[in-house]
């Protein structure tokens, strides 16, 4: 109770009595500070300030040495903690030359200026801490580079360590790998199967420890490539080299001419990229001539015609070009009595139906040796030759049998490429085309109307004999008694004549009814520009017998052909 | 007038024209069609070697260029006194159907132990015969092959090649070379030889082979015979060989070419191209064709992965779709 009294009536005054004595003791505080420094004869020190001290050398983070260069344009980054008596925080500068730092300021810059600095650190940090700095090599740098560090304190006219170049491998120098120099690269030609060589222009003018040596990587794209070889398809790689390296890779067996780009890449012995990478040229696979093999002829069967129309004869071969199969343009047989030769029955203008079949295209098989890539060499080819009636038979044993008994028929397959180089192979063993016998005749004789016991007279019915194989003609001859069903009479075969001209009834020769064989001497059909037909008229005459009876009578007559005497072989066989 | 007469005299001349040209198709078709013709190849049915007790064929091709009916080719024998000795086949009378230009029989003949040496000779005689006859006189189209047949006792060795083949075989198989021989002699005989060299694409030999026992070819017969030749260690790839038969001297050489493939009937494509390095070093390229299948490979695989994940994701949602109709059913019955 005494206390809530005596609070509420001092509630103004104490406030006022806390002022006076704060304010009193103010101003005695002031006046015994006055007291001590006016007074000479009181205890006093000035420190001065002192550099900062590495207490962990200096080093390059990474070990730049001669075995581990640091490529041009790369970072050397050095590293060092260190200590200021005074606490302050300091700078890492790292100089060409030991000589004491001076500053600017507060900034401290290697002796000499600006340019004899490697690095400074771009801030300071407190006593004891790590600081680091960062140089990117410069083309125009020395391959070993001394180096000088400095711990400096962030102060206005501060003061550095003594210089320091640290030890061992991460110690001073630092060393700098030059890139490659590369001006060229170059692939030669081959043919499939063989080598291309690449060779490059290329060198390393950096010596320290050991001379630099200079690897070529060839690419055949441009995705990229390192030291170890092309990111893509890789087409060879060289050994280290001391200069312009070369290498190799074989063409494969079968591959397309032309020409192909290469992309080459140099590296020198630290794997350091030529800035020249890539170059860009080109290899050439060259074009080889097709070549042409197994040349069949109708399977090795002799050839045997088909009268009046054309024969279709297959040859075939197999053409090889390592260039690929799909390489090949055309390919083309000539079919040909062979002492006609290739040599003349090599063009459509040299084209006879009896001796030539010059220049018939052929076509890749449907199954079997087909073309089905680019890497495929070989494919089989079916040439057929449409083979005419009248084709020179070389079949016999003597000049008797045929003029050209003593040849045969060859073949010869054609290959061009898409380059136009050729290749001609003429079948191993010709064949014997067969003669064939055959003959056309109008297919029956009408007398016409006549009277018992007259004759044709000079009026000749005509039957036209055409030789439609490829021998000349002579001719048997036969018939039959004409007959009437119901009459007891006939037209003996004898009342018929015939003869190779015309004639009057009498003078012509009797048929018989047992062959006989005449020389009618069609000649062979034979070709001259054009088909010439070999025919030869056969005239007929009848005498009617005085007794017989009326109506129509019929008979058969034999028009057999024979082969033809040496002589009628036309203009061919003579 | 004279316009009307002119106008009349060009009508009966356009007309005129036009008969005759129609009269000069008709008659042309007309003579076409009375023409008729026939071909026996070869003209002759010869055999200068026969042995006593031999055996021989020959193949005969009748021909008709405008096979527009059914006929026959009747075959007769004529002025022959070995006719006993001789058939035919499919027999004296031979079918020429229609449409068909050639048709192929066999003339056979088959000499007795006792046959006497000497020439036999005589005719054949093929005629063509057909249902219909085509006026007064009708013509039967025939040919005449000659006999000409010489059975001797001196035996006759001749044989020919006619051609080689090589078919593809797989790696490590037998290497089979095909020979087409014709045996021209009266008595059975076989090569002496046959060597093979093989070349690569370059031309380049590889290897060369040979076999002195080859089967023979009975006489008068063109046959083919296979020659082959066991552990021929060749590569998978194309090769070319060059072929020599021998009987005693060569008689024949060809060069044709062959495939040695996988044994699922493939040739290699995918080979690695060979690199060396400048030193000769072989390096291995790891060709781009190789990464194109991996990515192929795994496109499929991913692809299928989300074919299957949809077929999934589909059947989870048809099965509760049905449950859910299946609860409404059972919620409606309650």
């Amino acid at each position: 109770m005494y206390l809530r009294k005596c609070l509420r009536k001092n509630i103004i005054r104490i406030p006022l009595l806390m002022v006076l004595i704060i304010s009193l003791s103010y101003i005695s505080f002031k006046i015994f500070s006055q007291e001590a420094q006016a007074d000479p004869s009181s205890t006093s020190v000035t420190i001065d300030n002192e550099g900062p001290s590495f207490t962990v050398d200096p080093a390059e983070s990474v070990a730049s040495t001669s075995t581990n260069p640091t490529n041009v344009g790369s970072n050397v980054t050095f590293q060092a903690t260190a200590t200021d008596p005074n606490s302050d925080d300091w700078v890492l500068l790292v100089c060409n030359n030991g000589s004491t730092p001076v500053y600017t300021g507060s900034t401290p810059e290697c002796n000499g200026g600006s340019g004899n600095r490697w690095c400074r650190s771009g801030s300071s940090v407190a006593s004891g801490n790590q600081n680091t700095c960062d140089y990117t090599t410069q083309a125009g740098d020395s391959e070993s580079n001394a180096w000088y560090a400095f711990a400096c304190d962030d102060v206005t006219g501060g003061s550095c360590s003594s210089a320091d170049q640290g030890t061992g491998d991460s110690g001073s120098p630092f060393e700098v790998n030059h890139a490659p120099s590369f001006s060229s690269a170059s692939g030669n030609s081959a043919d499939p199967g063989g080598t291309i060589t690449v060779s490059s222009t290329a060198s390393d003018s950096d010596t320290s420890g050991s001379a630099d040596q200079v690897k070529l990587v060839v690419c055949a794209d441009t995705n990229g490539a390192t030291y170890s070889g092309c990111s893509g398809t890789q087409l060879c790689v060289s050994s280290d080299s001391a200069s312009d390296p070369s290498c190799n890779f074989s063409l494969d067996a079968v591959e397309q001419d032309g020409s192909h780009n290469l992309y080459a890449y140099i590296f020198d012995s630290h794997e350091f990229a030529s800035a020249s990478n890539y170059i860009t040229d080109s290899y050439t696979v060259n074009n080889v001539s097709p070549s042409v093999s197994g040349v069949t002829l109708n399977s090795g069967s002799n050839i045997s015609l088909t009268e009046s129309t054309t024969t279709n004869v297959v040859i075939t071969g197999t053409v090889t070009d390592n260039n690929s199969c799909q390489d090949l343009d055309t390919v083309t047989t000539s079919l040909y009595r062979s002492a006609v030769t290739f040599a003349s029955c090599d063009d459509n203008s040299e084209d006879d139906d009896d001796s030539c079949y010059a220049v018939v295209s052929c076509n890749v098989v449907g199954s079997g040796n087909t073309c089905d890539s680019d890497s495929d060499a070989s494919a089989d080819y079916t040439c057929t030759v449409a083979v005419q009636f009248h084709a020179d038979t070389t079949a016999g044993a003597g000049s008797s049998d045929s003029p050209w008994y003593d040849q045969t028929w060859l073949s010869t397959i054609k290959a061009t490429d898409d380059s136009a180089s050729t290749d001609d192979t003429e079948v191993g063993s010709g064949v014997e085309l067969n003669d064939c016998l055959a003959l056309t005749v109008t297919s029956s004789i009408g007398y016409g109307n006549m009277s018992a016991g007259t004759d044709s007279g000079s009026s000749n019915q005509t039957t036209v004999v055409t030789a439609s194989g490829n021998v000349p003609l002579d001719t048997d001859l036969s018939g039959t008694a004409m007959t009437q069903g119901g009459c007891a009479y006939d037209i003996p075969v004898g009342n018929q004549e015939h003869s190779f001209t015309t004639f009057t009834y009498g003078a012509g020769t009797d048929l018989t009814s047992t062959p006989t064989e005449y020389q009618l001497n069609c000649v062979k059909t034979y070709y001259n520009g054009g088909k010439i037909d070999g025919t030869q008229n056969i005239y007929w005459g009848i005498e009617i017998p005085s007794t017989i009876c009326s109506g129509l009578f019929e008979g058969e007559d034999t028009v057999t052909a024979v082969k033809g005497d040496v002589g009628d072989w036309g203009p061919g066989g003579s | 007038m004279n316009d009307l007469i002119n106008k009349k005299i060009w009508i009966l001349k356009t007309v005129l024209i036009i008969f005759i040209i129609f009269s000069w198709f008709n008659l042309r078709s007309y003579i076409e069609a009375s023409e008729i013709s026939i071909g026996v190849s070869p003209s002759s049915f010869s055999n200068d070697s026969l042995m006593p007790g031999s055996y021989y064929e020959q193949e005969i091709i009748i021909s008709r260029a405008n096979p527009d009916t059914d006929a026959k080719a009747v075959i007769e024998i004529e002025e022959c006194s070995v006719e006993n000795w001789i058939s035919f086949d499919p027999g004296s009378e031979i079918e020429l159907p229609k449409n068909e230009q050639r048709v192929t029989a066999k003339i056979k003949v088959d000499v007795p132990e006792y046959a006497d040496l000497g020439s036999y000779n005589g005719y054949l005689r093929i005629k063509l015969v057909r249902e219909e006859s085509d006026g007064q006189v009708t013509l039967v189209p025939a040919v005449r092959m000659d006999i000409d047949m010489k059975v001797t006792n001196v035996e006759v060795v001749d044989l020919e090649v006619k051609m080689v083949n090589i078919e593809d075989f797989a790696e490590g198989q037998t290497m089979i070379v095909m020979l087409r021989i014709l045996n021209k002699g009266n008595v059975s005989s076989s090569l002496s030889k046959v060597k093979v060299d093989i070349l690569d694409l370059d031309e380049n030999k590889i290897v060369s082979i040979e076999k002195d026992e080859i089967d023979p070819v009975a006489p008068f017969t063109l046959d083919d015979i296979d020659v082959e030749y066991d552990n021929v260690d060749l590569d998978i790839g194309e090769y070319f060989a060059d072929v020599f038969a021998y009987n005693d001297s060569c008689i024949y050489e060809d060069r044709v070419a062959f495939k040695v493939i996988k044994g699922d009937g493939s040739i290699a494509e995918d080979s690695d191209r060979e690199i060396y390095s400048g030193d000769g070093t072989e390096i291995t390229d790891r060709g781009s064709n190789k990464l194109l299948s991996k990515i192929l490979i795994s496109s499929g695989v991913i692809i299928v992965c989300i074919l299957l994940v949809g077929v999934i994701v589909f059947i989870i949602k048809e099965i509760k779709e049905r449950d859910e109709v299946n609860k409404k059913y059972k919620k409606r019955e309650k």
